[in-house]
């Protein structure tokens, strides 16, 4: 019987350690099928888009078009705070993990490749700068909207990676080349607008800083290169009751050959074209020269930047003869992304399927529960799920989101 | 169920994955600043047209030239062509004749025919000099054409050249151009004392070293000269007798766009300067000055018994290249004349129906009459009005055309906010009307600028603010389009109806936001 229990947890780790973006899992039968094989090969994908305040409506008339109305508006507005945040990810990973009798005569280890592609993106934005571009100045007459703290990112890279891992706990560390497609960083230190009673003058202070690399919007196109560190380690739990999953994704960097680096720390005033000018024959209305008159410093140079990091745990505890219980934590070190807490509830419906439960809090966006559904039939293996079910159908959530694995293991 | 959550998934990333077709809109509700400043005369008014008296009262100086008397055309040279046939002066031939020899020299005067001018001496700033050579002659002539009295800088015109072998059915042709800017020409012709006559000098000798010419008597070298477009800077001649007449219109822009009401002006200084920079004499009869109210169709010609009586003009001396002109001035004000009549009818066109005799008395210089084409004759209107004035709805209309057209969908109100220091106050109407001036919406329907309170002992004014909107109403920015206008109608009042001067310390203080609500669009 622990015997049993080992091979179910192995096998949990196994492909909670396989799949990509630590969302899937699967729970071995009691017939260890898995160690009947000697080759896998899995492909994962993971798109989510999340926020604690922006609906699904709201993205989908900014992406598809359409009337973003005052009801639209309201469900935002009634969950605006200071800070909010809002981001979302789209990852693609095929990879293939070679279970042999033996590597480097280690017999414990095996060997994987992978290629994976990433596309990171998040923002933070006050309360004001929301209103100020989807509702106006005008109900802020007299008054400075403050934009402090906005800052917006994203990243599109993709990595080539080998790696080694232990067969029994499927610990273990990859190396990737990575190649940068696309960097943003941008942070306003301090910003506001301030407008006048009578809505003569605009007075606006700025200091902040975007740093860009941008290729045409295709992958091959990137202008960086650089490398990363995967690392995962798994803790069996005494007595085969489960196991504790620790990784570290993306611990590297990409080197920019060309960053353009902009800063600003000034402010700028309009109160509309002269009249005297106009009289002149010397100006004319344009938008345009409010934006003229802002200050800025462009430096473009080599520069070497970090990839989005990402730590996670997760604990995997066995209750009762079909079900496991899921804990798990995810941190990103960036400003628009909290720590992610996820409590999960895995049952076997069936000898090889499987059903589960979430709830999580936290990350880009904010509480939402999810389901997943795992198979495995002739070697096949397939995951489906969410994190957040009713976002999927539901205009006035705050997210959607969703992965799919589909794996086939041969060989014996 | 997992079916379904797989399928919507798939669905969800293939609508990512869907081309936008349509716009993304909402609404903006916000306050814009659109324009400020300060408005004082000099603004509205050129600053060469102002000028503070002694008492600080702002006086408009009106300064117009109603007519250019362009004597210039007295002395134009005509687009000339001198052609001149040259031959060796034998019959018969071939003959032989030997490398080196000259066939040809022979010095020309070649008459111009310059209207009744009889031209000493001409600049040019303008016009070219077109040459054709035919050469008849079968050999290779060396040649050389010269204009000892055509020089710039000194240099006599000169064209060097050696012409290819011809005959009389298919002659060679040298040809070229050069620009006449700059050149002199000197019309007293060999002897200096010929007028509108220009010395020729031709030569032409067989290319020493080359075969010998064959050429028979009636070979001919042909000289074609064509003056194409001749500018004159300068003449000096007798330009002839002359009688002209002006009849003409000229445009008052400063006051165009006064349509109506009534002006009363205080004490008006008017005078007719007539200025005479050319070197001939000129007897000047004025018929008629006449000033146009074209929105009111009034008509008022100036009244005073002086104005048409027969002006001799002695001619202008030139002293060593500067002129120093006559004049002759006729002062107009309310005694002699009916000259605020003719000012409070707002004219926004100056008829003018002027004689000019120029050279009554004939040549009495000696040829010596004298022109530089940038000083002409002219008449000029001068009037120095003090602004003290009072106006009683005095009408101003305007019109914008629209050009351009914005996707932008507003609606919402522009405010005008006003600090008015000027002594009169304005009401503005302001309506927008399609190409047959159909009235399409009115933005502002009798808006009111307040007048500054006006003290009339120390011609103080004191500040008084005003809001003014603008109102761009649902639906009416779908009429500014090309072809469409706004026609703005201010009527003007001075502080209580009452006669005011204007100071150089009146200003209007103009503030204007923009009160939108707008549909934005991100295509």
């Amino acid at each position: 019987m622990r015997k049993l229990m080992k091979h179910i947890a192995t096998l949990a780790v196994l492909l909670t350690s396989v799949s990509s973006f630590g969302q899937s899992i699967f729970w071995a039968s009691t017939d260890s099928t898995y160690q009947r094989f000697t080759n896998f090969i899995l492909l994962d994908a993971h798109a989510e888009y999340r926020s604690n305040t922006l609906t699904n409506e709201y993205v989908d008339r900014m992406v598809f078009g359409g009337y973003y109305g005052p009801e639209a508006k309201a469900q935002v507005e009634k969950k605006l705070v200071d800070m909010n945040r809002v981001g979302g990810q789209l990852n693609g990973n095929l990879s293939y993990w070679n279970m042999s009798d033996s590597l480097f005569s280690r017999p414990n280890l095996g060997m994987k490749i992978f290629v994976e592609s990433n596309y990171l993106t998040g923002a933070t934005f006050s309360n004001e700068l929301y209103r100020l571009i989807f509702n106006g100045n005008k109900s802020f007459a007299g008054q400075t909207m403050n934009f402090d703290g906005t800052s917006g990112e994203f990243y599109a890279y993709q990595k080539l990676g080998l790696g080694v891992f232990d067969k029994q706990t499927l610990s273990g560390v990859s190396i990737s080349y990575v190649n940068g497609q696309d960097y943003l960083q941008s942070y306003v230190n301090k910003g506001a607008l301030y407008t006048s009673e009578l809505g003569d003058s605009l007075h606006l202070d700025y200091n902040g800083i975007v740093s860009e690399s941008f290729s045409n919007g295709t992958w091959w196109a990137g202008d960086g290169s650089g490398a990363a560190m995967d690392v995962q380690v798994n803790f069996p739990l005494t007595e085969g009751k489960g196991v504790i999953h620790m990784e570290v994704r993306d611990l590297g960097f990409v080197y920019w050959n060309q960053m353009n680096t902009y800063t600003a720390d000034s402010s700028a005033s309009f109160t509309g074209i002269d009249l005297n000018d106009l009289l002149d024959d010397q100006s004319s209305f344009d938008t345009s020269e409010l934006l003229d008159t802002l200050v800025y410093d462009t430096v473009t140079s080599a520069e070497l930047k970090m990839l989005p990091l990402t730590l996670g745990v997760q604990m995997f505890h066995q209750t009762g003869k079909r079900g496991m219980l899921e804990l798990g934590l995810r941190i990103r070190p960036t400003r628009a992304f909290v720590p992610e807490f996820t409590a999960r509830y895995h049952y076997k419906m069936l000898p090889l399927t499987w059903i589960s439960a979430s709830a999580t809090f936290g990350g880009y966006g904010g509480f939402r529960v999810g389901a997943a559904i795992q198979k495995v039939w002739n070697g096949w293996y397939l995951s489906a799920g969410s994190d957040d079910l009713p976002g999927l159908i539901m205009r006035k959530s705050r997210g959607r989101g969703a992965y799919l694995s589909v794996g086939l293991l041969f060989g014996k | 169920m997992a079916r379904k959550i797989l399928l919507y998934v798939l669905l969800i990333f293939s609508l990512t994955a869907c081309r936008r077709e349509r716009a993304t809109q909402w609404e903006w509700d916000g306050l814009v600043p659109i324009a400020h400043g300060r408005l004082e005369l000099t603004d509205l008014v050129p600053d060469s047209l102002l000028e503070v008296g002694a008492d600080g009262v702002i006086h408009f100086h009106f300064d117009e030239n109603l007519a250019n008397f362009n004597l210039d055309s007295l002395v134009q040279v005509p687009d000339t062509t001198i052609r001149k046939a040259f031959t060796i002066g034998l019959n018969g031939g071939p003959f032989n004749i030997p490398a080196g020899t000259t066939v040809l020299e022979q010095s020309t005067d070649n008459q111009f025919d310059i209207g009744g001018a009889q031209l000493r001496t001409v600049y040019l700033k303008g016009g070219a000099l077109v040459y054709r050579i035919l050469n008849q002659m079968n050999g290779n002539l060396v040649m050389n054409y010269s204009l000892p009295g055509v020089t710039k800088d000194g240099v006599p015109l000169e064209l060097d050249g050696v012409l290819e072998p011809g005959n009389g059915s298919s002659p060679s042709i040298y040809e070229g151009s050069l620009a006449l800017e700059g050149y002199h020409i000197d019309f007293t012709g060999e002897n200096g004392d010929a007028v509108n006559t220009i010395q020729s000098l031709f030569s032409a000798s067989v290319q020493t070293g080359g075969p010998a010419a064959q050429i028979y008597g009636t070979d001919s070298l042909i000289v074609e000269m064509n003056f194409v477009d001749p500018v004159v800077e300068y003449a000096r001649g007798y330009f002839g007798e002359h009688q002209l007449n002006i009849d003409d219109t000229t445009n008052i822009e400063v006051l165009s766009s006064l349509a109506g009401g009534n002006l009363i002006l205080g004490d008006v200084n008017l005078s007719l300067d007539i200025v005479n920079r050319v070197g001939a004499d000129a007897q000047i009869s004025i018929h008629s000055v006449k000033g146009y109210n074209s929105y009111n169709d009034a008509l008022v010609e100036i009244e005073n018994e002086d104005l048409h009586d027969q002006i001799n003009l002695t001619r202008a001396f030139d002293n060593n290249g500067t002129v120093e002109p006559t004049y002759y001035a006729i002062a107009l004000d309310q005694l002699n004349s009916n000259i605020s009549g003719f000012l409070s009818n707002l004219p926004d066109e100056l008829r003018l129906d002027i004689d000019l005799h120029v050279n009554p008395l004939g040549n009495v210089s000696a040829n010596n009459d004298f022109i530089y084409t940038d000083s002409p004759l002219d008449a000029r209107l001068v009037a120095d009005i003090p602004l003290c004035i009072q106006m009683d709805n005095i009408r101003i209309v305007d019109t914008l055309a629209i050009e351009n057209t914005t996707n932008w969908e507003v609606e919402g109100s522009l405010y005008l906010y006003a600090e008015n220091t000027f002594p009169f106050g304005a009401t503005v109407e302001v309506t927008l009307v399609d190409d047959s001036n159909m009235e399409l919406a009115t933005l502002a329907g009798g808006e009111e600028v307040l007048s500054g309170d006006y003290f009339s002992t120390s011609f103080d004014v004191a500040p008084n603010n005003s809001v003014m909107e603008l109102q761009l109403q649902t639906g009416v920015i779908n009429y500014i389009r090309p072809g469409s206008k706004f026609v703005v109608t201010v009527l003007l009042n001075t502080y209580g109806n009452e006669e005011v001067k204007f100071t150089a310390e009146n200003y209007l203080d103009l503030k204007v936001v923009a009160d939108v609500k707008a549909q934005v669009t991100v295509e």
